[in-house]
């Protein structure tokens, strides 16, 4: 064992430049340094255990700040489902107007919240994480069109037909008007372009 | 002539050995160790530069795994309250409160433990900003507070915990209910 190290300690080699700046971070916390580094490896191996990179994990806590922000909130399903099956059939315009209302002020919010990048395939990402009972979503670009697809083994027709809605109220705020749509129980289809200024 | 390549300035860091250990082996399935702490330790820099602990982060992912796990969804708030709104106006008041009733005593039943509860409403109802349970003569007392409740739904989400209370082997005394603040007292139930 080199000299210097103590008992039940390894070395292990990093870049110098990051050294400095773990250190200043630790410092700014009023950690020390060696507890800070020790911190983020167990944190790293904890990660792993549930089969994320620590990259993984910050980007989706991140992720999940920008739902709250963007007033989601967590419900139970079941209650939702109900609620939508007992309103649908006598109040489906009402329903079909907050879920374009809604699609509408997230789109917004997408647009202020995130300067720059690429605000439809960010929206892919918020559909694939917060939408549990989809199982695939794809968004295409074919030169300026945006074709969508979304499948779930699980959703009800009337349950599609209101995210197909949301998706649209989105699509529109960040400036894509609908060419085409089709939905069927578990399954969207969408085409998107460009809306003319 | 071609410039002259620099590879980087290495330091060299201790690491507690079993700790050093695991990311050896976790490192070695994925590349090599040296660049898998390059980017761990950045990320825990670039955690640390939003304000984030990294196990704050890994617990919201274990969070947001059980609220899945447990049957939740996301939804826009002004969505929901609005589409609970007008269900109120249709279904009728005791319809609501049943289902609400119905959905808590499931939540009860699957949490099977008023900690587990406490902790899922917490940490789950992102709505809340103060939640709280407290033992006090024999009663158990509950306070809820979210200013986003509007006063029907305030009176729904209080048929919620006393559906999962009952669940739970409590039964519902009295209590204050107000748009956003709710006041509930529950006593074991005989037997419960």
């Amino acid at each position: 064992m080199p000299k210097g190290i103590p008992k039940g300690m390894k070395l292990i080699r990093v870049p110098e430049d990051l050294v400095t700046r773990l250190n200043e971070a630790a410092n700014l916390d009023g950690e020390p340094f060696l507890e800070y580094v020790i911190e983020a490896l167990e944190q790293a191996v904890r990660a792993h255990q549930m089969d994320r990179s620590i990259k993984q994990v910050v980007d989706f806590y991140e992720f999940m700040m920008m739902q709250k922000d963007a007033g989601l909130m967590i419900t139970p399903s079941e209650t939702l489902n109900k609620l939508i099956d007992k309103l649908y059939s006598s109040d489906k315009e009402f329903l079909q107007k907050i879920w374009l209302d809604a699609g509408g002020w997230y789109g917004k919010y997408l647009l202020a919240k995130v300067k720059g990048g690429d605000h439809v395939e960010l929206f892919g990402e918020v559909l694939k994480v917060t939408n549990w009972d989809l199982n695939d979503v794809e968004f295409k670009r074919e030169g300026s069109s945006i074709s969508l697809r979304c499948i779930s083994f699980t959703m009800s027709i009337e349950n599609t037909f209101l995210l197909m809605t949301f998706v649209e109220g989105v699509m529109n705020t960040l400036g894509y008007k609908t060419t085409n749509q089709e939905c069927m129980r578990g399954m969207i289809n969408m085409d998107f372009e460009p809306a003319k200024e | 002539m071609y410039p002259a390549v620099t590879a980087p300035k290495r330091k060299m860091l201790a690491a507690r050995e079993d700790l050093a250990d695991k990311i050896s082996d976790i490192a070695l399935r994925k590349g090599t160790l040296y660049d898998y702490l390059n980017e761990t330790l950045e990320e825990a820099i670039r955690a640390d530069s939003i304000g984030l602990s990294l196990k704050e982060a890994i617990d919201e992912r274990g969070i947001v795994k059980v609220a899945r796990d447990s049957g939740f969804t996301f939804v826009p708030e002004r969505l929901w309250f609005d589409i609970c709104e007008k269900a109120y106006e249709r279904l009728g008041i005791r319809k609501m409160k049943s289902l609400w009733y119905e959905t808590g005593q499931w939540y009860g039943t699957y949490y099977g433990d008023l900690d587990k509860l406490k902790d899922a409403m917490n940490k789950l109802i992102w709505d809340l900003s103060e939640f709280e349970v407290a033992s006090k003569d024999g009663n158990l007392l509950v306070r809820c507070i979210s200013p986003k409740f509007s006063e029907s739904y305030s009176v729904l989400f209080s048929r919620f915990l006393e559906g999962a209370l009952n669940a739970l082997g409590y039964e519902f005394v009295d209590g204050d209910i107000l748009k956003g603040v709710l006041n509930l007292r529950f006593k074991e139930s005989k037997g419960g």
